[in-house]
C-alpha cells in the first residue's frame, strides 16, 4: 500500500511539473532577401558625413538586421508572474548599442555614453515622452520603462542616432540566435499570443497551444514589411 | 537649364538602379507657415515681403531630399526644394544640392564633387527645420548688403530701387543663406574619436553667391577646422574668399570683379538641458562702385568690411519632452565709408518656442524684434510660426 501510494505520488507530482513549466517552443524565422530595398525613408538630409555611423552600425554584431528579432510569447489563458529584468543600452561612436532592447514592463535601462562627447536621449513615444538632457562621457543614467509596447529613442544632437526598447507584458521572450533560430523553454501549459517583432516588419502575431510538456516548432516567415 | 540638370540625374540614376547595391534613400518636409509683420518690413531685412505684412497662412518650403548608395563607397544626393520666391508666391523650384561623393570603406576622408553645403560657418550644416531652433535665420546669413553681385558697392541699394536688367538688385547676404556652394568638397575626420574635423570646398564662387552656380568668372575656396577641446565643448574655425561677379548688361563696364574674404569661428556648448551656440563672422570686401546716378561705375574701387555676432541659448524642458525654450540675439555692423554709407547697424531678438508634437509634426514659433538704426524702431518687428510635417 505504502509502495503503491509513493508510486502515485512520483506519477502526480511529474505531470503537475510536466503542466506547470516544461513546454518549449522553438523554430526559425525566415526573412526575405535582406539586402536594402531600392526605395527607403532614410536619414537623406543630414550631411553624408553620418555615413561613417551607418557602416558602423552594418559592421557591428549587436546592430545587424537580421538579429533585431524578438521572439515573445503573452498568455491568454493565466497571469504570468513578471520579473522585472533590467537591461542597458549604451551610446557609442554615435551609435546606440544594441538599438533594440527587450525588457519587461516596469524594468530599468541603464543609459550610458561611452563617447568622448556629450551625448542626449529622448523619447517622443505617447505615454513615454521623456528627456534626460545633455550627458558627459561615463554618465549612466537609469530609466525605468512602465509603458507596455515599443519605445523609440533618439538622440538631439546626432539626428541620425536611434534605437527602440521593446518592453513586454510577458517574461517569456527571447531574441534570435545568431543562426536564425529560437528556443523558448520553461513554458506552462495554457493558450498564448505568439509574437515576433523586428522594426521592418510588421509584428506576426500567432495563436499557439501548449500542453503537456510537449516541444512545439514553429518556423516563421516575416514578409509583410511596416 | 534646372530642369535640364534634374533630368540628368533622373536618368543617371536609372542604369544605376541595375547596379546590385543600389538603395535609393529619401525624406521630405513640408513647411505651413502664419506669418505676421510690422510695417517696415522687407525680405532683405527680416525675410517677411512687403506685400505680405499682414496675416498670412500658406505653404512655404516644400523639399524632397534622395541619397542614392551606388556601392559601399559612392552617393549621390540630391535634394529638390520648392520654395517661396522672395518671400511672395511658393513658385521658385531649387536644385540646392546635387552632388556625387566617393569615401572608400573603412576610410576617414570624403570627396564630394557637385552642388553641396558650404563649410563655412555652423549653420550651414542646419539645413533640415529640425536642426534649426528659430525660424529666422541669423544675420549674417539673411541680411542684405549693400554689395550685389552684379555691380558690386551701391549705396543704399536696400532703400532705393536699383533695377539692371529688368531686375531690382537687392545685394547679397555674408554667407549665402541657402547654405550651398559648388565644385570640389574634402572632409576629413583627422582623429577616430572625431575630435579635430576639416572640411575644404574649392568652387567658383564665394561663400555668399546667391544664384548662377557655374559662373565661370567666379572661384572661391571655404574651409572649417572642428576642434572638440571637451567633451561638452565644440568650437569651430572658418575661412572664405572668393569672387562673385554675375552677369549682366553692364559686365564689360566692371572695373574689376568684387571680391570677399571671411573669417568666422562657432562654438557649440552644454549642459544638461542648456545648450548655448554662437558664431562671429567677418567680412572684408573689395568691391567697384556704381554710381546710380550716372549709371556708371567710379574708377576707384572701395573696400567694405562688416561684422556679424549671433548667440543663441536653448533650454529643453525636461517635464515635457520635445519642448524647448530658446533666444538669440544678433548684431551686424558696418565699417564706414568716406563720403558713402556702406550700411547702418542693424540688432535682432529672436524669442523662439518648438515642440515637437510627435516624429512627424515640429510646431514652432519665433517672435523678431529688430532694430536697424536707420529705420523707426522695432518696425520690422515679426511673428512667424511653422507646422513642420516630415518624413
Amino acid at each position: 500500500m505504502i509502495k503503491w501510494t509513493f508510486f502515485l505520488l512520483i506519477i502526480t507530482t511529474n505531470l503537475c511539473l510536466a503542466q506547470s513549466g516544461s513546454n518549449t517552443i522553438r523554430g526559425q524565422i525566415l526573412l526575405p532577401d535582406f539586402s536594402p530595398t531600392l526605395l527607403q525613408r532614410g536619414k537623406s538630409y543630414r550631411s553624408p558625413n553620418a555615413n561613417r555611423s551607418a557602416e558602423k552600425i552594418r559592421l557591428d554584431g549587436l546592430n545587424v538586421p537580421s538579429r533585431n528579432i524578438y521572439i515573445s510569447l503573452h498568455p491568454k489563458s493565466f497571469q504570468a508572474n513578471i520579473i522585472q529584468k533590467d537591461a542597458r543600452i549604451t551610446q557609442r561612436e554615435k551609435t546606440f548599442f544594441p538599438n533594440i532592447v527587450a525588457i519587461t514592463a516596469g524594468s530599468t535601462v541603464y543609459l550610458l555614453n561611452e563617447d568622448e562627447h556629450y551625448h542626449n536621449i529622448y523619447s517622443l513615444t505617447p505615454k513615454a515622452r521623456f528627456n534626460i538632457g545633455r550627458r558627459p562621457p561615463g554618465n549612466v543614467y537609469a530609466k525605468k520603462i512602465t509603458k507596455v509596447g515599443v519605445v523609440k529613442l533618439g538622440c538631439d544632437i546626432h539626428p541620425e542616432m536611434g534605437a527602440v526598447i521593446l518592453s513586454l507584458d510577458t517574461p517569456y521572450f527571447t531574441k534570435i540566435k545568431t543562426d536564425g533560430t529560437y528556443s523558448i523553454p520553461g513554458l506552462p501549459d495554457g493558450e498564448y499570443e505568439l509574437r515576433v517583432y523586428h522594426p521592418s516588419f510588421r509584428t506576426h502575431r500567432e495563436p499557439v497551444t501548449l500542453e503537456r510538456g510537449k516541444v512545439m516548432n514553429k518556423d516563421i516567415n516575416l514578409k509583410n514589411k511596416a | 537649364m534646372k530642369t535640364l540638370a534634374l533630368w540628368t540625374i533622373l536618368l543617371a540614376f536609372l542604369p544605376m538602379g541595375l547596379a546590385a547595391q543600389f538603395r535609393l534613400d529619401w525624406n521630405a518636409w513640408v513647411d505651413l507657415e502664419l506669418s505676421e509683420a510690422q510695417a517696415n518690413s522687407h525680405y532683405f531685412y527680416n525675410q517677411i515681403h512687403k506685400d505680405h505684412l499682414g496675416w498670412r497662412l500658406g505653404f512655404s518650403d516644400i523639399n524632397l531630399v534622395t541619397t542614392a548608395q551606388l556601392d559601399s563607397s559612392w552617393t549621390v544626393q540630391v535634394r529638390a526644394q520648392l520654395k517661396r520666391n522672395a518671400g511672395q508666391a511658393l513658385n521658385e523650384f531649387l536644385l540646392p544640392a546635387a552632388f556625387i561623393q566617393y569615401q572608400p570603406r573603412q576610410q576617414s576622408w570624403r570627396l564630394a564633387l557637385g552642388r553641396f553645403i558650404t563649410p563655412f560657418g555652423s549653420f550651414t550644416e542646419r539645413q533640415h527645420p529640425k536642426d534649426r531652433t528659430f525660424i529666422n535665420i541669423p544675420l549674417a546669413y539673411s541680411f542684405y548688403q549693400n554689395i550685389a553681385a552684379q555691380i558690386g558697392f551701391a549705396t543704399d541699394l536696400g532703400e532705393t530701387k536699383t533695377e539692371i536688367d529688368e531686375t531690382v538688385l537687392w545685394g547679397t547676404t555674408m554667407v549665402y543663406y541657402g547654405g550651398y556652394t559648388q565644385g570640389l568638397r574634402f572632409d576629413w575626420d583627422i582623429d577616430e574619436d572625431d575630435q579635430w574635423i576639416w572640411s575644404l570646398a574649392i568652387g567658383n564662387s564665394a561663400p555668399n553667391i546667391l544664384d548662377q552656380a557655374f559662373n565661370t568668372e567666379n572661384w572661391g575656396i571655404s574651409t572649417r577646422l572642428q576642434y572638440r577641446p571637451a567633451y561638452f565643448w565644440e568650437q569651430g574655425l572658418s575661412f572664405g574668399s572668393g569672387s562673385f561677379v554675375q552677369n549682366s548688361s553692364l559686365f564689360n563696364r566692371l572695373p574689376s570683379n568684387p571680391q570677399q574674404w571671411l573669417l568666422g569661428t562657432d562654438w557649440r556648448t552644454g549642459i544638461g538641458f542648456w545648450e548655448l551656440t554662437g558664431e562671429l563672422i567677418s567680412a572684408w570686401y573689395r568691391s567697384p562702385i556704381y554710381d546710380r546716378n550716372t549709371s556708371d561705375f567710379e574708377q576707384e574701387e572701395v573696400r567694405l568690411n562688416s561684422l556679424a555676432f549671433s548667440s543663441q541659448i536653448r533650454y529643453e524642458t525636461p517635464f515635457l519632452s520635445g519642448l524647448y525654450l530658446a533666444y538669440r540675439f544678433d548684431i551686424m555692423t558696418f565699417s564706414k565709408v568716406e563720403d558713402q554709407r556702406w550700411d547702418e547697424q542693424v540688432t535682432a531678438h529672436n524669442l523662439g518656442l518648438g515642440y515637437k508634437l510627435n516624429r512627424f509634426l515640429l510646431l514652432r514659433l519665433n517672435y523678431l524684434l529688430m532694430d536697424k538704426s536707420d529705420r523707426p524702431v522695432w518696425e520690422q518687428n515679426t511673428f512667424r510660426s511653422t507646422l513642420t510635417l516630415h518624413f
